[in-house]
């Protein structure tokens, strides 16, 4: 709508300067901490001290640190697609139950033993893509239905927390029925962390990443419009279905894909729009979605770096850092939205 | 002539609400579409402004049928204003009245030099261009239904279509809003159509009328021809009130089964027998009955009442009221 100003240019320089000092930071510190010119050694290809050092950077912190980027990215603008097309502050992808959709997709997947889920299955990667896409677009698509009778921020959160909930129980139910075999195969699949994304699942989570975030991206203008609500947004000629069907397709590509590889990551979709729209003071999204790619990039990188707390040999679940860190934002939100402030 | 339905019948799911209706607007006037809660006004409303499909028959703007227009092309012809309350978004006024360009940007909605030239004017118009930064939120109800209008006049359609904008707004806000809409249709030359409960208001602004009567009938008209050809007081007939031919008002419906007789002049006595329905009196002029009233025997602020061979004298309103109350348990 408006200008790219000055402020935002300098913003988004500052911010890229900063994702990749962040990016050289996560590689460089582990269990084992490698020197941070030795990091930029071997990402521009030159030998380094100690052989060893190369191939953890290249088969575990390179990828890891990718998917760190990727996740931050896409899971911030999912929260942001998702809180405009609810028109509801607390929406993200954790909260309305999403990631559970995804979760069920890839449990169907492999436990319930029907011949369609064991082709799927039998596509390797590509196919828990799509069962978790599809199972989380069956999710917001019922969240979705569910809003038009339920109004009001805080109901809509509960709706979503019960049908991700009912989704959990149904994933409970599949476990019941399921061998201890194939059991094990979907919890570890559950444990996924953004350290457990290989080389080959990059390949899949890359584009279809980027994909959403071009869906998001040329959606811009109608997003605007969204924020009006749906009448005034059709009064200005917006085809409302057609948006919503891409808003919703870049939110579960987004969120499912993410969730596939990587398991549920609590609040960074629902925080970081909110952080950026703080820095920013607007809800134009020809602003927004740049702001918080950078600025998901960075807080999930830092989490990331925290959950690795250099120099111990354990590390902590991703999850449980991005939760320590979103929910105070979460609450700052509700607080602000009980004030009649403006929220989205 | 910028909008004119050719039979058209409108409703939900292929049911007829309203049939046959033949119904236009011109350029530079402002018509009110008048009618009880629930007959159809939003169905109408929806219907010209091409959400909802046209049972039969057609509506056409400018001479073109609307479903032949694309979104786009249908928001070049018709800017919209709704009740509903904007939910606070961080989006300032200018942001907001840019909005109304969207059916004009390119896929970014970037703002060209025009853009900024017509969102500028729309916004001196309604007279918000003061706090063109500030966000919707710190606005008051009355200045966002003006930004909304804004937003609707920067979408630089020839005709604008308010669905009762004033439904949140107080009494001032209302007023406002409303002058503020005839004006613009006088200066802007653009046909506005807007639905309202404010009967009273539309009767003194409307330059034409649309009233929607209880045998689901439109009809059309000055408002003095409506009122004058009984229509009005046929339409709002409640059981607790009636509009009032005379004035132009509703008022309200007492139940009267005592009767006083009333003798003075001025406003005094206007107030006075006001106060006396309320109290649930029939009111007989100069007549003679068991209880009388005569104000200002000796000042504007005095009443006398005369009944049961006894008088007393009275310094206000509520005063005779009391007095009034006890008298009449008294008789009964």
């Amino acid at each position: 709508m408006t200008f790219i100003r000055s402020k935002y240019l300098m913003f988004y320089i500052i911010a890229s300067a900063l994702v990749i000092i962040l990016f050289l930071l996560d590689i460089r510190y582990g269990t084992v901490n490698i020197p941070l010119d030795q990091v930029v050694k071997s990402l521009i290809g030159q030998p380094l001290e100690k052989e060893s050092w190369g191939f953890i950077i290249t088969e575990f912190r390179l990828p890891k640190a990718l998917t760190a980027v990727l996740v931050g990215s896409g899971l911030s603008v999912a929260g942001l697609l998702m809180q405009t097309l609810f028109r509801n502050p607390l929406a993200g992808p954790f909260v309305l139950g999403i990631s559970n959709g995804a979760s069920l997709g890839v449990a169907l997947l492999i436990m319930s033993g029907n011949t369609l889920f064991n082709m799927l299955y039998q596509l390797g990667n590509w196919g828990i893509v799509i069962a978790a896409v599809l199972g989380s677009t069956a999710v917001l698509a019922m969240v979705l239905l569910l809003s038009v009778k339920v109004k009001d921020n805080v109901s809509l959160l509960i709706v979503g927390l019960m049908v991700g909930s009912a989704t959990g129980a149904v994933v409970s139910v599949l476990q019941f029925f399921s061998d201890a075999e194939i059991i094990q195969a979907y919890l570890i699949w559950t444990f996924g962390s953004l350290a457990g994304v290989s080389w080959e699942q990059l390949q899949v989570l890359t584009p279809i990443v980027f994909l959403g975030i071009l869906l998001a991206f040329i959606s811009q203008k109608q997003l605007n419009t969204f924020l009006l609500g749906e009448q005034y947004a059709r009064g200005l000629g917006i085809s409302i279905k057609k948006y919503r069907i891409i808003v919703i397709i870049a939110t579960c590509l987004l969120a499912g894909s993410i969730t596939a590889f990587c398991g549920p990551v609590a609040f960074i979709g629902l925080a970081i729009p909110h952080i950026a729209r703080a820095v920013f003071q607007t809800a134009n999204h020809s602003v927004l979605i740049p702001s918080v790619i950078l600025i998901g990039s960075v807080v999930t990188l830092i989490c990331d770096m925290i959950a690795q707390m250099p120099g111990e040999q354990t590390t902590l679940p991703i999850n449980a850092v991005t939760a320590l860190l979103g929910a105070p934002v979460v609450i700052s939100v509700v607080i602000r939205s009980r004030m009649m402030k403006t929220s989205i | 002539m910028i909008l004119e339905t050719k039979n058209l019948t409108i409703g939900y799911r292929k049911q007829g609400l309203i049939q046959n209706l033949n119904l236009h607007l011109k350029k530079g006037e402002l018509t009110c579409l008048l009618g009880p809660n629930g007959i159809g006004k939003s169905t109408l409303l929806h219907t010209l402004t091409g959400v909802l499909p046209a049972v039969s028959g057609e509506v056409c703007i400018q001479g073109q049928t609307i479903n032949t227009l694309t979104p786009r092309q249908l928001a070049t012809y018709i800017g919209m204003v709704l009740s509903q309350k904007l939910t606070p978004v961080n989006l300032t006024v200018f942001e907001i009245v840019a909005l109304g360009r969207t059916p004009y940007t390119n896929w970014l909605g970037h703002l060209t030099k025009p853009d900024r030239k017509a969102i500028q004017e729309a916004m001196e118009l309604v007279k918000v261009e003061g706090f063109s930064s500030k966000f919707i939120g710190e606005l008051s109800d009355g200045e966002r239904q003006r930004v909304m209008i804004a937003k609707a006049l920067a979408q630089d359609t020839p005709l604008l279509v308010l669905d009762e904008p004033t439904a949140h707004l107080d009494v001032n806000n209302r007023v406002n809003l409303l002058t503020l809409l005839k004006t613009l249709a006088k200066e802007t030359d653009k046909a506005i159509l807007l639905s309202t409960h404010e009967l009273e208001m539309a009767i003194q602004l409307a330059d034409f009328v649309w009233l929607i009567t209880e045998d689901r009938n439109v009809i059309a008209g000055s408002a003095e021809d409506l009122v004058l050809a009984g229509m009005m007081e046929k339409t709002f007939k409640g059981e607790n009130v009636v509009f009032d031919n005379q004035t132009g008002n509703f008022k309200i419906k007492y139940g009267l089964n005592k009767q006083v007789s009333l003798h003075g002049m001025g406003t005094s006595a206007i107030w006075t027998r006001k106060a006396l329905e309320k109290e649930g009196f029939e009111i007989l002029d100069n007549g003679y009955c068991d209880i009388q009233i005569h104000i200002g025997q000796h000042s504007d602020n005095n009443w006398l009442i005369k009944a049961n061979n006894s008088e007393v004298e009275l310094n206000s309103i509520q005063e005779l009221k009391t007095e009034l109350r006890s008298i009449t348990q008294h008789q009964n």
